[in-house]
Parts: C-alpha cells; structure tokens; sequence
C-alpha cells in the first residue's frame, strides 16, 4: 500500500471529514463513518480501507460526544475495518456499470456491513457486561435497526453521487474500467 | 463474478439481514412480553376485583361488578370509589347516610352485608365499612336498612 502525494491528501482529507461528521452533535446510530469507509475501500483497496476504519474508531473512541468507548473500542476498529476490507473486495469483484445495480447492491452492502458491525460491537458488549450474546444483541435491536436502515438509506442514495464526485481523480477511472 | 451469480450474492446477503433483523426483533419483543407479564402478575398482587351491590329498595339494584380498588381498601374505600357517598363519623367508625343522594332508613343508616359463597347467602356485616379490609374476588351489599340482605 502506497500512496501517491494526491492520494495521501485525499485520504487524510476523508478521514478529517469523517472524524468531524462522526464527533458532531447527531440522532444515535446515525452516521455515514461506515460509507466514507466503505468508500476509502472502494477508492484505495482493502488495506487502506482497514486502515482507515481503524483511524476513525481509534479516534472516535476517546473523543466521541457519547464519551470514551472504553473496552468496546476494538470491536468498533473490528467492525469497521471489516467494512473497508469489504469497499476494497468490492472494488476487486468491479463497481457495476448500472447505475440502478450500484444503488441496490450498495444498499445491502451497507445494511448487511451494518448488521455485522452491531453483531461485533454486541458480542463486545456481552463479553464486557458478562451478559449472553444474543441477550445483547435483542436489547440492543432497536437501535441496530435504526442504523441498519439509515445506513441502508446512506449507502443506497449517496454511494453513487461519491462515486460520481471522485471519478475526476485518476485511482476512480480505474474502478469504472473495469 | 457472473451477474447471475452477483445477483444471488446480493439477494442471499439481504435475505441475511432481513432474517437475522427480523428474528432479532421478534427476540426483543418476546422479552419485552415476559417482562410486562411479570410486571402485570406483581401488580395482580397489588389489585383486588371486588363485586360491589347497591339496592336502593324501589326496585333499583345496581352492580359494580370487578371493581378494581388496591390492596388494604375497605368496604368504604370501595363505596367511595363507585357513589357519591355522605357519611358521618362516629368515634372512629363510618355511618353511611346517603348512597347517590338515596338517604339510609333507621338510625344505622345504609347497611352493607357480605356475601358468603359457600352457604351462597348474604351476610350481615357485623363491623363498620372502614373496619372491614376487603379481599380479591369478594361480594359486597350495601341495603336501606339493616333488617333485610340487599337481593
């Protein structure tokens, strides 16, 4: 993994980008940390993207408004570098040339990541409060599903526009020829 | 990847959320059943369901069936809770005067009576409405006078 001088600031600029969007005041579970990860994936390859992920949790989980993450920090860096490996996998099976298909798939993408992001983050919490995994995880429901869907929303209808915005840098002319 | 085969990646993918959301839902609402069960069994602890008769002699009986009053509410709590009630106190003892404005006969005033299921007959009270602690699922009478049951 090597970044070229343009690559590096736009990679750093992203990060800054989702760090400010991810410590802003916002509604719980709603975020879009996991589509600009997804996207370095996209963009850069799978190392970049789990590097990235890991950046942005590692830094959230002490300056977060919701307070320090604690012990539940690296199953955050787990989460959400498995969902920049997967923006890099993405990248490697082609971005589909229909812009329809691109919507859809990033929409079960973004809620299937999601749904395995609360999964980690979850077994994390149970193993921390010592309480039963599934336990957690149903107690915790009603949130996962307000971040499964608006993560679905999120990936589903601004995953293209990014797209659309960095095809003027040469690493997304790459992405579009295959 | 073939796009027949992308496409059934994808659809198994959000069948994988629909499923595990969904089972994770009905999960969180099975809990959330139990534990409202649970409550509503301490709280049947709490609730007594008391049947309450008034019998204004003109022919007029009026039930109060599975009136809900909480644990420890006597004979009076109860009339309190279904009639405008006048009373007066004598020492530490409550006379009914007057049930919904219909005034008692004789100097006891209102009378009420306890009805026993297993001689399935109506029995004169012997202490005042406010002595009498009530029991769930028990029958009580309130009559003009205390010379005849109230049905």
């Amino acid at each position: 993994m090597r970044f070229q001088t343009r690559q590096l600031a736009l990679f750093c600029a992203l990060a800054a980008a989702s760090i400010g969007i991810q410590l802003a005041p916002r509604p719980p579970n709603v975020e879009s940390t996991s589509l600009i990860t997804f996207f370095v994936g996209v963009v850069f390859g799978c190392p970049a993207g789990g590097l990235f992920g890991t950046l942005v949790m590692f830094v959230n989980g002490f300056l977060s408004p919701w307070g320090f993450a604690g012990l539940i920090m690296p199953f955050q860096i787990v989460g959400m570098s498995i969902i920049g490996v997967t923006g890099g996998i993405f990248r490697r099976y082609g971005v589909p040339r229909s812009a329809t298909r691109i919507v859809f798939e990033a929409a079960i993408l973004g809620s299937f990541l999601t749904l395995v992001y609360d999964i980690i983050t979850n077994v994390g919490v149970a193993l921390i409060t010592n309480v039963p995994i599934v336990f957690a995880f149903i107690t915790g429901v009603a949130f996962s599903f307000i971040h499964i869907i608006s993560n679905t929303l999120l990936f589903g209808f601004a995953f293209t526009p990014l797209l659309k915005t960095f095809q003027t840098f040469g690493e997304m002319r790459k992405i579009a020829d295959k | 990847m073939q796009t027949s085969k992308r496409t059934l990646v994808f659809t198994v993918l959000a069948l994988i959320v629909w499923s595990v959301t969904t089972t994770a839902y009905a999960g969180y609402y099975y809990t959330q059943y139990m534990q409202l069960e649970n409550t509503l069994k301490t709280m049947q602890n709490l609730v007594l369901r008391v049947n309450i008769l008034i019998n204004y002699a003109n022919g007029t009986k009026e039930w109060h069936n599975t009136t809900l009053m909480p644990a420890g509410a006597t004979v009076f709590n109860a009339t309190l809770a279904i009639a405008k009630v006048d009373y007066t106190m004598w020492g530490e003892y409550v006379v009914i005067d007057s049930i919904n404005g219909v005034q008692g006969k004789g100097d006891a005033g209102w009378w009420w009576w306890i009805w026993d299921s297993s001689t399935s007959q109506w029995k004169s009270a012997l202490e005042a409405c406010n002595k009498h602690v009530m029991v769930d699922g028990e029958t009580i009478g309130w009559n003009q006078n205390w010379k005849s049951p109230p049905s």
